[in-house]
């Protein structure tokens, strides 16, 4: 076997396939996961990874080491009550969206306020996809979903000024950027405080084909084109990804 | 001198769930879904990229190395 | 051994210390702060203030899952908070004590009165079928020895335990012999030790399945089973035999302590484990010919006592906050007049 698929070793294969649709973006933050946890050689049974629910929820279960899959929104607080109970254990955050920031905003405010150890890796694909379609607290203005027909009037949240409001660990990349995935993973993985990759993903089924992209590999496209890659900044713009640079107060 | 091949695209059928993301980051055209069905041709160059953005882990490419032979005489 | 004066709160966290809890998290509420401002500075228990109630029992998974024996406190409006999460804490299987000191609602209510109507949501606050453990102790010394039992049988049965209490009980001080009952250690390794997947999703072996019925009965009865099992060793209640009465009194909590007044006219019966149900009362109910339950409520655990007995039960309601004595005799005369009208019209 090569040495690019190692990072298998992580996984429970038995689980597999995953049971995200034809396209779904999840498949390729959850590899790439994997592939930091390789490369920074981790201990399986040094890691607990938690998820919320909804499509990014169900990526804990695929994981061969300890994981939790807790309520809608309670991811956040149930690793903090990990990792308080044991500093030894790396605890990872896998959830969606709509989970970190809708039902469970309230915890991610009050968890960088603590800026506990955790690392929280954010699927957001700007849309709540396992319901249906529905608008979530990262779908840009004007788009259209199921229950905003007229296109969204509400502003997106501003996640990386709540993080970096707390001075915590903000990155944001996307399911196109592998290279730069992996390496903002990473980089939230050696962080001593909280961290937060926010991944811009794709979901065609629910998001993608209603604003127009014919297929996933035209959303990918998309980020190729629109994001630009920028590692040195304070605060990233609209259409930059990058690692956010961090001072130790 | 027909392109040698450089690599061996091996799908899992059983992952695949035929999106059809890797067909068109193939720089070579070697992969098509052909009656809902993922085929690889005899042109890959071992670049990885399907491997990469395959999402469902149902691809994994292998290199071949050619041994290098002299022309006699 | 000694004997301390302690405040009902203050005793529980004395059981608890000495119970083994290594972790609490939970969010100011009145009458159960004082639980929270005890437990600060312990050695040995990490104490966490959250954001809110769900946060709290959340923070209380985790850190169950990961090794500790964990308790929260709260009281009616954060207990409803709390509901979702302690479905998921008996589907994951999370040993956990929740201490909940009731106060009257709905809502706000009268925060700083005394009630018993969190009795059906305890048992049945959340969705879907659980079998929950839960303690209602009517003294200080018996909220130490109980908060013993709650952390024992979380353990014994890997799920939450209620440990009710109420505003009148939590404020009371009295004499407490600080008795070192025997502690049921965890059986099951903490996080980090194999590859686990605890899941709110119905599951068989870690693995979650969501279309088989036959898998998810399978695990209601697997629940079932282990609250059964474990409850064998947790049967407390007790009873005050009366040859002469013809009128059971049930009642429990901080009424139940008004309710000894009556032990001459009436038979008296207090759950100490509300739920699941003793048995042992069919039994005493039969040497009756009338049943009446009191209550700070408008009638929680009277319907339960009617199921189990599969007769009339009859409700003295006293919601509000107000225990008084004389008010409870007439009511009772008033009740007994009541029922012998409705005797001679039948």
């Amino acid at each position: 076997m090569e040495d690019t698929m190692r990072f298998k070793r992580f996984l429970k294969e038995e689980n597999l396939p995953t049971p995200w649709c034809p396209g779904c973006g999840n498949g390729q933050i959850l590899k790439s996961a994997c592939q930091a946890f390789e490369e920074l050689n981790f201990d399986k049974r040094q890691v607990v990874i938690v998820s919320g629910i909804g499509c990014a929820g169900r990526s804990a279960g695929f994981f061969d080491m300890d994981s939790v899959h807790t309520a809608h929104g309670r991811a956040i607080p149930v690793a903090e009550g990990i990792k308080t109970a044991n500093e030894n254990l790396k605890v990872v955050v896998l959830s969606g969206d709509g989970d970190l920031l809708g039902i469970g905003g309230n915890h991610l405010l009050h968890a960088t306020r603590r800026n506990t150890p955790i690392s929280i890796i954010c699927y957001s694909n700007e849309i709540y996809g396992m319901t249906g379609g529905q608008v979530s607290p990262t779908t840009r203005l004007n788009t259209k979903t199921v229950t905003t027909p007229e296109g969204n009037k509400d502003c997106p949240v501003n996640v990386q000024a709540i993080i970096k409001a707390h001075n915590c660990f903000y990155a944001r990349s996307t399911t196109f950027h592998l290279a730069h995935l992996k390496k903002s993973i990473i980089e939230a993985l050696r962080h001593p405080g909280l961290s937060f990759v926010d991944v811009i993903c794709q979901c065609i089924v629910n998001n993608g084909r209603r604003v127009g992209f014919k297929d996933a590999f035209e959303m990918l496209m998309y980020y190729k084109n629109n994001y630009k890659i920028n590692d040195n900044t304070e605060l990233l713009k609209e259409n930059e990804i990058g690692i956010t640079r961090w001072t130790s107060a | 001198m027909a392109r040698q091949r450089k690599g061996e695209v091996a799908i899992n059928h059983n992952y695949c769930k035929r999106c059809n993301i890797c067909p068109q980051f193939c720089p070579t055209k070697n992969l098509e879904i052909v009656g809902g069905k993922l085929v690889s041709y005899d042109r890959c160059i071992a670049c990885f990229a399907c491997e990469r953005y395959c999402p469902d882990l149902a691809i994994e490419v292998v290199k071949i190395y050619h041994v290098e032979t002299t022309p006699a005489g | 051994m000694s004997k301390q004066l302690l405040q009902g709160n203050q005793a529980i966290v004395i059981a608890a210390e000495r119970a083994g809890l290594g972790f609490f998290a939970g969010y100011p509420i009145t009458p159960a702060s004082e639980i929270l401002h005890e437990l600060v500075g312990r050695k040995y228990i990490k104490v966490m203030q959250m954001e809110d109630e769900i946060a709290s029992i959340n923070a209380c998974i985790g850190a169950s899952l990961a090794g500790l024996k964990v308790m929260t406190a709260t009281s009616g409006p954060g207990f409803s908070l709390m509901q979702e999460s302690i479905g998921l804490a008996h589907m994951m299987e999370v040993p956990m004590v929740i201490v909940n000191v009731q106060r009257v609602g709905p809502s706000t209510g009268m925060p700083t009165f005394p009630a018993q109507g969190d009795i059906i949501q305890a048992r049945h606050g959340s969705h879907g079928d659980y079998f929950p453990i839960i303690f209602y102790p009517n003294s200080v010394e018996e909220i130490y020895r109980h908060t013993f039992s709650a952390f024992n049988a979380a353990e014994e049965s890997l799920s939450p335990v209620l440990l009710l209490s109420d505003g009148y009980i939590s404020h009371l001080y009295e004499t407490v012999e600080l008795t070192n009952y025997p502690v049921v250690q965890r059986g099951r390794p903490p996080l980090g030790a194999g590859n686990r997947h605890f899941t709110g999703l119905t599951h068989k072996d870690s693995c979650p399945v969501t279309s088989s019925p036959e898998v998810h009965r399978t695990l209601l009865a697997h629940f079932q089973k282990k609250c059964m099992q474990t409850c064998a060793n947790y049967n407390f209640y007790e009873y005050i035999e009366n040859d002469t009465a013809d009128t059971l009194l049930i009642a429990f909590g901080a009424l139940s302590r008004a309710i000894y007044n009556f032990k001459d006219k009436y038979g008296v019966f207090r759950p100490i484990r509300l739920f699941p149900m003793i048995e042992e009362l069919k039994d005493f109910a039969s040497r009756y010919e009338y049943i009446v339950v009191l209550e700070m409520n408008t009638g929680q655990y009277c319907y339960e006592v009617e199921s189990l007995l599969h007769r009339e039960v009859e409700l003295l309601a006293l919601p509000g906050g107000k225990i008084d004595i004389k008010e409870i005799s007439d009511k009772l005369q008033e009740l007994r007049q009541a029922s012998s009208k409705q005797v001679t019209i039948n």
